[in-house]
């Protein structure tokens, strides 16, 4: 990027667009100008120093750099802009030829002065570049106007802003209008508009002297104004979700106060929600992820059972079909935790996933018991927990002691079930 | 390995050559165009050349 941006600030012979040796496009592209102004401005230079400026064009073609790789970045970023460098050789081919329609009708004798060949040549220009204009602002910006040539690029080229549409359709206006008053002043019929036109220009300067101060300060208001109102907006939207979320939750635990463990569910439920709206996780409702599915079995469970579980989970992945099995498996495991443990506090989930593999632990401090004392018909462990991720390719240990509580391990690979 | 005829290639080539031919006959004496002639050919054709240039930009 920083190389990009100095790339694009140095000054450099720009042959791709240039039309001798790029000099002109150069130093355009240095100012962040159409190179047309910097080749008009030259020429007249040129001129009007008696050559001094063709010598100092001939001393920055020599001293000057030829680009390539800052020239495509700047392409690309000119492109981006939707500015074209079709514009000026239109504009300049359609004046050419008006100045050899001219010379010959000169030449035939049809001819009555001099003075018109600048305003006709200016005219023409301008009229190509409105007209030119006219057609790129009606056709749709993503419209192609061509098959792009093989090895050209062509997919910034149709983005175009209506700055640069009017840049470029006031450009012709102005090309236009410069050639009428170019006319009117060389046929002398200008005098009597001078007048009115300079005491015209002197008052809206006046005028808009008068009205900046006042402008100005209005569109700063404006802008205050408007800062408030969003402001405003945002503090009552937060107003209205603490009313419908904690505010009603606060009310309900009011109503529950003599059942701790109803106060604690709602107390958790209202956690939960409040820390996936001011973080905008959106966990609570998007299974994409096994952490985003634990969070969400964790609370359902909860809820179901009116027992705080804290769930902590470090890494994550995309949900496949072995993190089903896992989050299935987590959920037995859990409620069994909720069901028999429920009163020895809150019970701990820890989740630890990378792309490889992932690993839960689910810990509570209740009575703990002996799998192999558990009756037959009871399949919840077996089958549910054990059954269920050796059927996956995971594995699950179940550590309990009798008194101390129980901890049960679920580990599997990515994606070995499908 | 490009294919397809460059458009503006073809006209500006076809564009030099009327021009040359018209010089070419100017310098052996079959035409006499004169100054203000012969800056209107080459006018026209530079004017040709920069209008489909940039007209293909489109």
């Amino acid at each position: 990027m920083a190389e990009a941006t100095q790339a694009a600030t140095r000054l450099i012979r720009d042959r791709e667009r240039g039309l001798i040796a790029g000099v002109c496009a150069g130093v355009a592209r240095r100012l962040g100008i159409d190179p047309l102004l910097v080749r008009v401005v030259s020429v007249v230079l040129a001129v009007a120093t008696g050559g001094i400026g063709a010598v100092a064009y001939l001393v920055l073609w020599v001293a000057l750099p030829e680009g390539t790789a800052a020239v495509a970045a700047e392409r690309g970023r000119r492109s981006a802009l939707g500015v074209r460098r079709g514009g000026w050789r239109v504009a300049a081919g359609a004046g050419f030829l008006t100045l050899s329609l001219l010379l010959v009708l000169r030449e035939l004798g049809l001819w009555w002065s001099d003075a018109v060949v600048w305003p006709f040549m200016l005219a023409a220009a301008g009229a190509a570049l409105l007209w030119r204009q006219s057609r790129l602002s009606a056709r749709p910006v993503d419209e192609p106007a061509e098959a792009p040539a093989p090895g050209r690029p062509t997919t910034a080229r149709r983005a175009r802003t209506p700055l640069t549409d009017l840049y470029r359709g006031g450009f012709g206006v102005a090309l236009v209008v410069g050639a009428a008053l170019l006319f009117l002043s060389a046929n002398d019929a200008l005098g009597e508009v001078r007048d009115a036109a300079f005491a015209a220009i002197v008052a809206v300067l006046a005028l808009a002297l008068i009205l900046a101060p006042f402008l100005w300060r209005l569109g700063r208001n404006l802008a205050a104004e408007r800062a408030e109102r969003i402001r405003s907006q945002e503090r009552a939207e937060l107003a209205a979700h603490l009313h419908d979320s904690v505010l009603q939750t606060l009310t309900l635990m009011q109503k529950c106060a003599g059942d701790p463990r109803e106060v604690a569910t709602l107390a958790r439920r209202q956690e939960r929600e409040l820390r996936s709206w001011l973080f905008g996780g959106g966990s609570m409702s998007d299974d994409g992820t096994l952490g985003a599915a634990l969070r969400r079995v964790a609370a359902e469970v909860e809820d179901a059972h009116g027992v705080a579980i804290d769930v902590v989970a470090v890494g994550d992945r995309p949900l496949d079909a072995s993190g089903e099995a896992l989050i299935a498996a987590a959920r037995e495991a859990l409620t069994n935790a909720a069901k028999f443990a429920g009163d020895a506090g809150p019970v701990a989930v820890y989740c630890e996933a990378s792309a490889e593999r992932a690993q839960v632990f689910i810990r509570d401090r209740g009575p703990g018991f002996d799998l192999d004392a558990v009756p037959g018909d009871r399949r919840g462990v077996r089958d549910s927990i054990i059954a269920r991720m050796k059927r996956n390719g995971g594995e699950a240990r179940v550590r309990s002691v009798r008194g101390e509580g129980t901890e049960i391990e679920l580990e599997i690979e990515a994606q070995v079930a499908t | 390995m490009q294919s397809g005829v460059d458009r503006v290639s073809l006209a500006s080539g076809a564009a030099l050559l009327v021009l040359g031919v018209l010089l070419l006959l100017e310098q052996e004496g079959t035409l006499d165009l004169g100054f203000n002639l012969l800056t209107a050919l080459v006018a026209a054709a530079l004017g040709t050349i920069l209008l489909i240039s940039g007209l293909s930009d489109d």
